[in-house]
C-alpha cells in the first residue's frame, strides 16, 4: 500500500522540467538516414543494417549527429502520402526533422552481387549544395554496409569543426553546440584567423567557452579541427577485410574443419618436395590435391615454366661442359672446372627453391581460379615477406602475382649462379653476391608492400569510384498502375 | 503535468497524449529508487547491450547481469532494474546516446551503462561505455571499453562465456570507478552546512561552486573551485585558510578509487584461482630437474612440438630470427671444442675457449628460456580463455629461477615476450664476454709438444662478472614484480589518432599543422 503510495505520489509530480530547457543534441547538425522499402526480408535486414552502419559512422566522424529511429518514423509518417515512397517524401521528412542532411539507402540484389546505392543530399542554405551518389556493390552481403560507411567517412574529409553560438552570458561566456562527440575537450584552442577560444567546461554535445577577443556578434566558431577521417576508414577497411577472408580464406571455406596453416606449411615443406622428387613440376600441381581444392586444373605454362627451370638446375653444367663433365655435383673430372663445379653444387642445391615456387606457382593459379585466399593473409605482408626471405619471389606468389615472382625467382638464381661460377674470378663473385643480396632486399620490400593481386579480394576492398552503372525498377502504384523506370549513374 | 514530462523526453512534435501517459506511469515504475525523499548514492542504469547475433545476444545478456551484479557489488550505487529499463527504452524507441543521455539527465539517472557485442566470427568485440549526467560530465562519456575476446579453437561454454563476461564486467567497472565523480551538494542542516550523502565522507575535498543560479533550463552549469573543505564523519572539520563557507548547492566530488583498486585485485586473484595452480615448490623443482634436458633439445623440441604444433606461427618467427645466432655460436663451440683443437695440435684462442663454454652453458641452461617461452604462450592463452587450471604456471618462485639462469626465462614464463627477448639477447651478450674475459687462450708448442696458457686480466673479468651479476639482479626483480599475462581478450586501442591538417585562414592563406583526436 505504501509502495503504491509512492508511486501515485510519484505519477502525479511532475519532472522538474523547464520552459526554456535546452536540449543539447537538438542543437547539432543534423542528418536524418532514410531506407527504400523493400519486402524481400533479407533486403529489409540488409537495408536496417546498413542504415544502422551509416549512423554508427556518421557518430564516429562527429559532425553530423544522426537523427533519432522514432523521430525519423514520425517524419516519414508525416510526409508519406499514397503508396509510392517518392524522393519527395524523404526531403519532406527530412524538412520535417530539420535535418543539414538527408540520405537514401536503397539496396538489391542479383544471383552474384549485392548491390546498394546512396545518395546524399543537403538542406538548408549551407548544405544545400551537396548532392552525391554512390552505387556500392559486393559478392558478401555484409560488406555493403562497411563499404557504404566508408564513403560516409570519406565524404567528412574535409568537413572541419564549427560550432554556433547557442547562449551568451554577461561575463562574456556562451556556450556553443559541440563537445565531447564533435571531439572537443576543456583547453584552449587557437582558431584559424587569429585569437583563442577556451572552453572551461565540456559536455556530450555542448560546451561552455570564452574567447579572446570577446566573440562580439559572431555567431559560429570554426575550431578547423578535421575528423579522424583516416582513422575511420582504416577501422572500416579492416572490418571489410576480415570478411572478405572469412568468406574467401581457406580456413574457414575448404579446410573448415581442419588447421589450414598447418595444412599448407605440410604441403610446402613435406608433401610439394616429395611430389615434386617423383615428378618434377607436375608433382607441384599434384601437391596442392592436400590443400582439398575443388576441381582444380592445373596451368600448363606454369608446369612448362617449372619443367624447364628444374631441367636447366639438372643439367646446365652437364650442357656447359658439352655432355663430358659428370652428371653428379660431387663428382669432379678433367672436363669439370672447380668453378663449374661449384656452379653445379650450386644449381643442384637450389632445386629445392625450384620446387617450392612450381609449387607456389599453382597454389597461385589455384587460388585465382578458384577464389580462395591463402591461409596467414591477415597478416599477408609479413607473411609475404617472410616467402620472399625463404623462396626466391615467394612472396609475390604468394599475393598472387606470379610473372613477377618468376622474374625474382630467375634473376637470384642466375645472380647466385654466377657468383658462384666466378667466386674465385677477382670481384666478379662478391659484386654479384652483393647485386643478390640486393634483389633479394628489394624481393622482400615489393613482397610486403605490393597489394595481393586476387581480383575477387580487390573487389571487396577498392572503392567503386568510376564504374557507370545501369538501373532499371518497376513499381506498382497503389492504383495497380505500373510504372517502369531506368537510369543511368556515373559517380564522379 | 506528465504528458509535459513525457513529451520533453522523446521530443516528439503531437505525440500522442495517451500513450506518453501510460509510458511515464512505467517509466515512473523504474524511477522510484530516484526518487529517494533523503539523501542518496549515485544512480546507475543499464540500458542494455547491444548485439547482432544470437550468440551475441548470449553474451550480451550475460555481460548485463554481471555488470549490474558486480555494480551493486560496490555499494556505491542506487540501481534502476535493467529489464525493465530496456523494456521500456525499446518501447519507447529510445535507443540512441542522444535520447538516453536526455532521458537520464530528465530522470536524475547520473550514471548510465551501454555497450555492444559484435559477432566477428572468430572473436567477438565487446564494446562498454558509461556516461555521466550533471556535473562535471553534461551527458558526456565518462569512460569506453572495447575489447576484442578469441572464440575460435577454443572450447567455450555457458560458464566460460559467464566467466569471460564477468572478467570483462570487472575490469571495465574497476576502469569506470577509477575515472568517476559524484557530485555530493552540500545542505543546509541546522545551521551547518553538510555533504548530502548518505555515507560519512572524511577527508580533505576541493569544494566547487556553482558560477550562478540554477537557470532555467541550462543544460551546462559552469562552476570553479572555491577552496578546500576537511570533513570528517560526514560533517566539516575545519576550512583551508580563504575557503568560504560551504552554501547549498555547492559540492564536492567524491572518489570511488579505492573500490576501484579493490575490484582489481579482487578480480586479478579470482583469475588466478580459477585458471593457475596454487603457489607450490614442488613445481619449481621439476622446472629445476627438466631444465637441462629441456635445454638441450630446445633446436627441435620448440620450433616442431612447441611453435608449430600449437600454431603459434608468430612465435616460430620469432625463435627462428633469435635464436639463430646463439644456435650457431653453439654449433661451432662444440664442432671446434678445445679437446678437438688438442688432438689436431691447433692453437686455441680466447674465442674458441670462450664459444665453448657458452656452448655448454647455451646447451644445459640458456636454451631454457626459449623452451619456456615455446609452452607458456600456450598455456598462458589457454588461462586467459579459462580453458582449465595450467599446470606449472604462475609461479613466482619458478619466475625467479628462470630469470636466473638463462636470459628472459622469468619474463617468458609471465608472457611478456618482448621483455623477455629483450633480457635474452642482453643475457645471452653478456654471459658470451664474460665468459670471454674468463677464458684462456693456449698456444700450441711443438717444441716440448705442450700448450702454454695465456694469462687473464682478472680485474676486467670480474667487472664483466658484476655488470652480468648486476643485470641478472634487475632482469630478476622485474619478472617477478609482474603480472602473468592472463587476462582475457586483446583491448582495441584506437582512442587516439595523430593526423596532419592544412587549413585555410579566411584570407585563403594555407596553414599547416598536426591535430590530435581522442575518441570517447
Amino acid at each position: 500500500m505504501k509502495g503504491l503510495l509512492v508511486m501515485l505520489i510519484l505519477t502525479m509530480a511532475p519532472f522538474s522540467l523547464r520552459a526554456e530547457d535546452i536540449d543539447p543534441s537538438s542543437t547539432v547538425k543534423r542528418v536524418a538516414v532514410f531506407t527504400v522499402p523493400r519486402t524481400d526480408p533479407s533486403l529489409l535486414a540488409l537495408n536496417r543494417e546498413a542504415a544502422e552502419y551509416i549512423e554508427n559512422t556518421f557518430s564516429r566522424m562527429g559532425r553530423f549527429l544522426p537523427a533519432e529511429h522514432h523521430r525519423i518514423q514520425w517524419a516519414l509518417s508525416q510526409s508519406h502520402t499514397g503508396q509510392v515512397v517518392t524522393e519527395g517524401t524523404f526531403s519532406n521528412a527530412a524538412r520535417l526533422l530539420n535535418a543539414d542532411l538527408y540520405v537514401v539507402i536503397s539496396v538489391s540484389r542479383s544471383p552474384r552481387f549485392a548491390y546498394a546505392i546512396m545518395e546524399i543530399r543537403g538542406q538548408g542554405r549551407t548544405y544545400q549544395a551537396i548532392r552525391k551518389t554512390w552505387r556500392i556493390r559486393s559478392r558478401i552481403v555484409r560488406n555493403i554496409p562497411l563499404k557504404l560507411g566508408r564513403e560516409i567517412a570519406l565524404f567528412h574529409s574535409g568537413i572541419s569543426l564549427s560550432a554556433d553560438i547557442i547562449k551568451r552570458y554577461d561575463d562574456g561566456r556562451f556556450l556553443i553546440n559541440a563537445g565531447q562527440w564533435q571531439g572537443l575537450a576543456p583547453g584552449t584552442f587557437s582558431i584559424p584567423g587569429g585569437g583563442t577560444v577556451t572552453l572551461l567546461q565540456t559536455g556530450r554535445f555542448i560546451s561552455l567557452a570564452q574567447s579572446s577577443p570577446p566573440p562580439g556578434d559572431i555567431a559560429h566558431i570554426d575550431f578547423g579541427l578535421q575528423p579522424d577521417v583516416d582513422g575511420g576508414v582504416a577501422a572500416i577497411n579492416a572490418a571489410i577485410e576480415r570478411n572478405t577472408i572469412a568468406n574467401y580464406g581457406l580456413g574457414t571455406t575448404l579446410l573448415k574443419n581442419e588447421n589450414a596453416e598447418h595444412r599448407y606449411v605440410e604441403g610446402l615443406c613435406i608433401i610439394n618436395p616429395g611430389g615434386n622428387l617423383c615428378l618434377p613440376g607436375y608433382g607441384a600441381f599434384l601437391a596442392t590435391e592436400y590443400l582439398r581444392f575443388q576441381n582444380a586444373r592445373p596451368d600448363v605454362p606454369g608446369l612448362a615454366v617449372s619443367v624447364s627451370a628444374f631441367l636447366v638446375h639438372l643439367t646446365l653444367p652437364s650442357a656447359a661442359t658439352g655432355g663430358r663433365g659428370n652428371f653428379f655435383p660431387w663428382e669432379r673430372d678433367s672436363d669439370k672446372s672447380e668453378a663449374m663445379q661449384r656452379l653445379h653444387i650450386f644449381l643442384w642445391g637450389t632445386i629445392p627453391f625450384n620446387f617450392s615456387v612450381a609449387y607456389m606457382d599453382q597454389l597461385a593459379h589455384l587460388f585465382h581460379t578458384t577464389e580462395h585466399l591463402p591461409p596467414f593473409f591477415e597478416d599477408r605482408n609479413t607473411m609475404a615477406a617472410f616467402m620472399s626471405f625463404i623462396i626466391p619471389g615467394g612472396g609475390m606468389f604468394y599475393k598472387g602475382h606470379r610473372f613477377a615472382g618468376w622474374c625474382y625467382y630467375f634473376t637470384e638464381i642466375s645472380l647466385g649462379g654466377y657468383s658462384a661460377y666466378n667466386w674465385d674470378n677477382g670481384n666478379r663473385g662478391k659484386i654479384a653476391l652483393g647485386a643478390l643480396g640486393v634483389i633479394k632486399l628489394i624481393d622482400i620490400i615489393n613482397a610486403a608492400l605490393i597489394g595481393p593481386s586476387y581480383s575477387f579480394f580487390s573487389t571487396e576492398m577498392d572503392r567503386d569510384t568510376s564504374s557507370v552503372s545501369l538501373e532499371t525498377g518497376m513499381y506498382h502504384t497503389g492504383d495497380n498502375e505500373g510504372v517502369y523506370s531506368m537510369s543511368l549513374t556515373m559517380p564522379f | 503535468m506528465g504528458y509535459t514530462a513525457a513529451s520533453k523526453i522523446c521530443q516528439l512534435p503531437g505525440a500522442p497524449k495517451p500513450r506518453m501517459k501510460k509510458i511515464i506511469f512505467l517509466l515512473l515504475l523504474c524511477l522510484i529508487p530516484a526518487k529517494d525523499l533523503f539523501a542518496s548514492k549515485p544512480l546507475a542504469g543499464i540500458t542494455g547491450i547491444q548485439s547482432d547475433s544470437a550468440r551475441g545476444r548470449s553474451i550480451a545478456n550475460l555481460l548485463e547481469m554481471h555488470l549490474y551484479n558486480i555494480l551493486r557489488s560496490t555499494n556505491s550505487f542506487n540501481q534502476i532494474d535493467t529489464a525493465q529499463m530496456r523494456t521500456q527504452l525499446v518501447r519507447f524507441d529510445c535507443l540512441e546516446d542522444s535520447c538516453i543521455i536526455r532521458f537520464a539527465r530528465r530522470a536524475d539517472i547520473h550514471l548510465v551503462l551501454r555497450g555492444s557485442v559484435r559477432d566477428m566470427r572468430n572473436s567477438m568485440e565487446i564494446e562498454i561505455y558509461a556516461m555521466g549526467t550533471g556535473a562535471p560530465y553534461f551527458g558526456a562519456r565518462i569512460y569506453r571499453y572495447h575489447v576484442r575476446i578469441p572464440v575460435s579453437r577454443l572450447s567455450l561454454s555457458t560458464r566460460e562465456f559467464s566467466y569471460i563476461c564477468e572478467e570483462h564486467a570487472g575490469r571495465f567497472i574497476s576502469n569506470l570507478l577509477h575515472r568517476y565523480r559524484f557530485p555530493v551538494p552540500f545542505i543546509i542542516r541546522g545551521n551547518t552546512a553538510v555533504p548530502d550523502y548518505p555515507d560519512p565522507l572524511n577527508g580533505s575535498f576541493t569544494v566547487y561552486r556553482y558560477d550562478r543560479s540554477p537557470d532555467e533550463g541550462e543544460p551546462l552549469r559552469s562552476y570553479r573551485n572555491a577552496g578546500t573543505v576537511h570533513l570528517k564523519n560526514g560533517t566539516i572539520e575545519s576550512l583551508a585558510p580563504g575557503t568560504p563557507q560551504p552554501g547549498n548547492g555547492d559540492f564536492v566530488l567524491l572518489t570511488y578509487e579505492k573500490k576501484s583498486q579493490y575490484l582489481t585485485d579482487f578480480y586479478r586473484g579470482r583469475k588466478r584461482e580459477l585458471v593457475l595452480t596454487p603457489w607450490n615448490v614442488s613445481d619449481t623443482l621439476y622446472i629445476m630437474l627438466f631444465t637441462a634436458p629441456a635445454s638441450a633439445s630446445m633446436p627441435l623440441v620448440v620450433p616442431i612440438l612447441g611453435h608449430y604444433a600449437r600454431g603459434d606461427y608468430a612465435g616460430l618467427g620469432l625463435w627462428a630470427v633469435n635464436a639463430a645466432p646463439y644456435l650457431y655460436l653453439e654449433a661451432d663451440g662444440f664442432l671446434n671444442r678445445p679437446q678437438k683443437l688438442r688432438e689436431e695440435n691447433r692453437d686455441i684462442s680466447r674465442n674458441d675457449a670462450a664459444r665453448y663454454n657458452f656452448a655448454l652453458y647455451f646447451c644445459f641452461a640458456g636454451g631454457m628460456s626459449l623452451f619456456v617461452d615455446a609452452f607458456a604462450q600456450d598455456y598462458l592463452h589457454q588461462a586467459a580463455n579459462y580453458q582449465g587450471v595450467q599446470p606449472l604456471m604462475g609461479n613466482g618462485l619458478s619466475t625467479a629461477y628462470l630469470s636466473l639462469i638463462c636470459g628472459g626465462g622469468g619474463h617468458f614464463y609471465r608472457g611478456h615476450r618482448a621483455w623477455g627477448y629483450f633480457y635474452f639477447h642482453l643475457n645471452n651478450i653478456m654471459m658470451y664476454y664474460t665468459l670471454r674475459e674468463f677464458s684462456r687462450a693456449e698456444r700450441y708448442n711443438s717444441a716440448t709438444d705442450s700448450y702454454e696458457k695465456e694469462t687473464v686480466d682478472t680485474t676486467r673479468a670480474y667487472r664483466f662478472l658484476g655488470a652480468y651479476c648486476a643485470l641478472k639482479l634487475i632482469e630478476t626483480i622485474h619478472a617477478v614484480l609482474l603480472d602473468d599475462r592472463i587476462e582475457n581478450g586483446e583491448l582495441v586501442e584506437e582512442q587516439t589518432a595523430i593526423t596532419p591538417a592544412v587549413l585555410f585562414d579566411p584570407e585563403g592563406n594555407l596553414a599547416f599543422g598536426i591535430q590530435g583526436t581522442m575518441r570517447f
